[in-house]
């Protein structure tokens, strides 16, 4: 993939603010994410290819800032950043109508991809609060694909509609010179500019600056330590992961007994209390149990709640209510495989500096520009928070009614993210330049001030994991 | 070192030129300031000397530049960024935002031209004892004041070796401890030989090199001594307002002062 160096260093700023616009979303209590306003910003000035790198970028690093099953959702992130790029092109953004339809077509694509695998990998819930309007359409009798796809129908295309007409906004008021700099900034034609809804005149509100909280925001989940788990490889550890997720997705999840019920089967706990284990003698048991824990329990309550409650024949029924116990109980293993998972990536993130991670994958060929823009979305995503705290300090302060009901607060997330949009837009030239002035675009092969950390112990668990990985390959395909 | 001739340049969709006809030359081991207010084409000309036109800024270029008898805007990255280095006035948008400690930050870029590791190495430690840094090495950049985050910013610059240093109006964002940090190493390199341009919109910044380039409105209008010719009104200095003062009472003719010493003579005459 060749981009230019303008468009590598507006990616990070871009997912940053994917993350910092998805905080400003929930702290709105919104039923919006906004969390692709950046991965649409790229696409539109760099084109398809721009947008869903940007997209997968930003999938790939809030896991490790949050929430690991992001990283199920990488291949729509990009899809909805390449097709958002390819819309640009055909002058999708020239006015507000065109934008409004190519968001709500968009949203209609991320929906009807999302589904499948939100069905599939997490039994039709992801443990947030979504979960609710898949719990009211699997009520209403729809089986979990048809619940995930109504449920994405029902917010998506609202969301990147309001994205899209976000962005066309903004690129409509940017100076013709910012915007013709990009691959596709002269592509995108003459644009019909109008002015979002948000920005009037009226009272303060006490105690409404809470955002600023978000600045505090750790940046990522790696916790420092000097045990071995630190110590070890980072491919070591990458081996490690790819065993246990190959490890979950093909031991038995259920058994059947002799009497013929079925039960939880003893491979995936003890596998997931190994992983614990291993956590304790790295010095970062209680981190390990507390972020899965955390992580995985309301959506693995989520998964047995409204299957049992909505999928299956029914076991028991009370009134209006009826359970299904296998229903239940094939959710139960299928959270038990996604909690593995998890777990052993958040032990990775935990034991793993970023940058060190991204060192090793570097020298087994992950392109210099890749891990660049990988390492550099986390570590701006606190500047981002900072700075997103600040613009609702200014704004407040300048009499932005944060409103009352979700079309009110709807309205004040254009003021709040358009300078986010703005600042990143308007930085980028320096950043670009900054990047070429120490030889980014360079076509050397990369040197390093140091090797990544290796023990004596990697060699033989490097080939071990191997090994089982090739085990469990061979069960799975043959 | 550094030759223009007859430079002009408009970005690409600009109803107006950047730069006008420039015309100049700086010799090895020279330090200048290019003076003009904002807009006048200061970024503009850096830019071009760096070599990032026609890469990642377009426009209309005509004109010879040439910085160490090369063209920088047809030279290959690498040959480019040991010819000249550029530094910016925000500090945190020109750290790399990747490297955990300051020691990597200054290696990174010696890392991007493949530079062997002994010799990496040796580099960064010459470096960061120059700017005296060493303290700082293991520190992590963000964690840095801006004054300190300038200088790790230079460093990292320095330490890819370029004749050539444009620094874009260096200390605008820094505290007075930070500028003075900066300007300090800034007039100490140019004593050891680097070719030093400072671009500024501050006159008392600017009076600490001999000699100036003042840009108004893409045009230069001044190449020499430390001075703004007497009806340029843009550029204010404290001494320049003073002698602006006196000149209404008929109390001063001639260049307007930009330091306390030609102040004191121009009322003296």
């Amino acid at each position: 993939m060749r981009l230019d160096t303008r468009t590598w260093a507006l990616i990070p700023l871009a997912v940053a603010i994917n993350v910092a616009a998805g905080s400003i979303a929930s702290y709105f209590r919104l039923p919006l994410y906004l969390d692709s306003l950046g991965t649409i910003l790229v696409a539109s000035l760099a084109g398809p290819a721009a947008g869903a790198l940007t997209g997968a970028v930003s999938n790939t690093v809030i896991p490790a800032l949050s929430n690991p099953v992001w990283l199920a959702f990488v291949p729509v992130a990009a899809a909805v950043g390449a097709l958002a790029g390819w819309l640009a092109r055909r002058g999708f953004l020239g006015s507000p109508l065109t934008a409004g339809m190519a968001g709500l077509l968009v949203g209609v694509v991320a929906a009807t991809l999302s589904a499948p695998l939100s069905a599939w990998l997490f039994g039709g819930t992801t443990g947030g609060g979504t979960d609710m309007v898949v719990a009211v359409f699997r009520a209403m009798g729809l089986n979990r694909l048809e619940a995930s796809l109504a449920q994405g129908l029902v917010t998506d295309p609202l969301d990147k509609m309001l994205s899209f007409l976000m962005i066309q906004s903004i690129l409509a008021a940017l100076p013709h010179r910012l915007r013709s700099a990009f691959p596709q900034g002269e592509m995108l034609g003459k644009m019909r500019s109008f002015s979002l809804p948000g920005l009037r005149g009226g009272q303060l509100e006490h105690g409404e600056r809470r955002a600023v909280v978000l600045a505090g925001s750790p940046a990522g989940l790696y916790r420092p330590q000097d045990g071995v788990l630190h110590r070890l490889a980072p491919w070591t550890k990458i081996l490690l992961v790819a065993a246990c997720a190959l490890a979950a997705l093909t031991l038995p999840a259920v058994v059947a007994t002799p009497d013929g019920s079925r039960l939880p089967a003893p491979a995936l706990p003890l596998l997931a209390t190994a992983l614990l284990g291993l956590a304790l003698v790295g010095g970062i048991g209680l981190e390990l149990g507390r972020t899965a824990a955390a992580l995985a329990l309301p959506l693995v309550l989520s998964m047995v709640a409204v299957n049992g409650l909505f999928g299956g024949a029914a076991s028991a029924a009370w009134g209006p209510f009826r359970w299904s116990t296998p229903a239940a109980l094939e959710a139960l293993g299928l959270g038990l495989r996604v909690f593995v998972i998890l777990e052993a990536v958040v032990l990775l993130l935990l034991s793993t500096r970023p940058d060190l991670l991204m060192g090793d994958l570097e020298r087994r060929g992950l392109p210099h520009r890749l891990a660049y823009v990988l390492l550099a979305s986390l570590n701006l995503v606190p500047t981002m928070l900072r700075r997103a705290g600040e613009i609702l300090e200014a704004q407040t302060s300048r009499g932005m009614p944060l409103g009352h009901g979700i079309l009110g607060r709807a309205r004040a997330l254009v003021p709040m993210s358009g300078p986010l949009l703005l600042g990143a837009v308007s930085e980028v030239e320096e950043r670009a330049l900054a990047l070429e002035a120490r030889g980014f675009g360079a076509e050397k092969t990369r040197t390093w001030w140091s090797d990544p950390p290796r023990t004596n112990l990697d060699p033989a668990l490097q080939a071990a994991l191997i090994l089982i990985l090739l085990f469990l390959g061979g069960r799975l395909f043959l | 070192m550094i030759s223009v001739q007859k430079l002009y340049f408009a970005y690409s969709g600009a109803s107006e030129a950047a730069l006008r006809e420039i015309s100049f030359q700086v010799g090895a081991g020279e330090a200048i300031a290019l003076v003009g207010a904002a807009g006048a084409g200061k970024s503009s000309l850096l830019r071009l000397l760096a070599g990032f036109v026609p890469s990642l800024v377009r426009g209309e270029r005509r004109g010879q530049v040439r910085v160490d008898g090369l063209d920088p805007g047809t030279a290959r990255a690498a040959e480019r960024v040991r010819r000249a280095g550029l530094l910016f006035s925000d500090p945190s948008s020109q750290l790399s935002g990747i490297c955990p400690t300051v020691r990597e930050e200054v290696a990174w870029g010696l890392g991007n031209l493949g530079i062997p590791r002994p010799e990496m190495h040796e580099r960064v430690n010459r470096v960061l004892a120059r700017l005296g840094l060493e303290g700082l090495a293991e520190r992590s950049p963000f964690t840095l004041s801006g004054g300190q985050q300038q200088r790790v910013a230079l460093a990292a610059v320095l330490a890819l070796a370029p004749r050539v240093l444009l620094l874009d109006e260096p200390v605008a964002m820094l505290d007075p401890q930070g500028r003075h940090e900066v300007l300090q190493a800034a007039t100490e390199l140019a004593g050891e030989g680097h070719v030093v341009v400072w671009a500024t919109p501050h006159l008392e910044e600017a009076a600490t090199f001999p000699r100036w380039l003042v840009l108004e409105q893409g045009r230069l209008i001044h190449d020499g001594p430390a001075a703004i010719p007497p009806d340029h009104g843009a550029l204010e200095a404290p001494w320049t307002r003073l002698a602006r003062s006196a000149a209404r009472s008929g109390l001063w003719n001639g260049p307007w002062p930009v330091r306390e010493d030609q102040a004191v003579e121009g009322l003296r005459r």
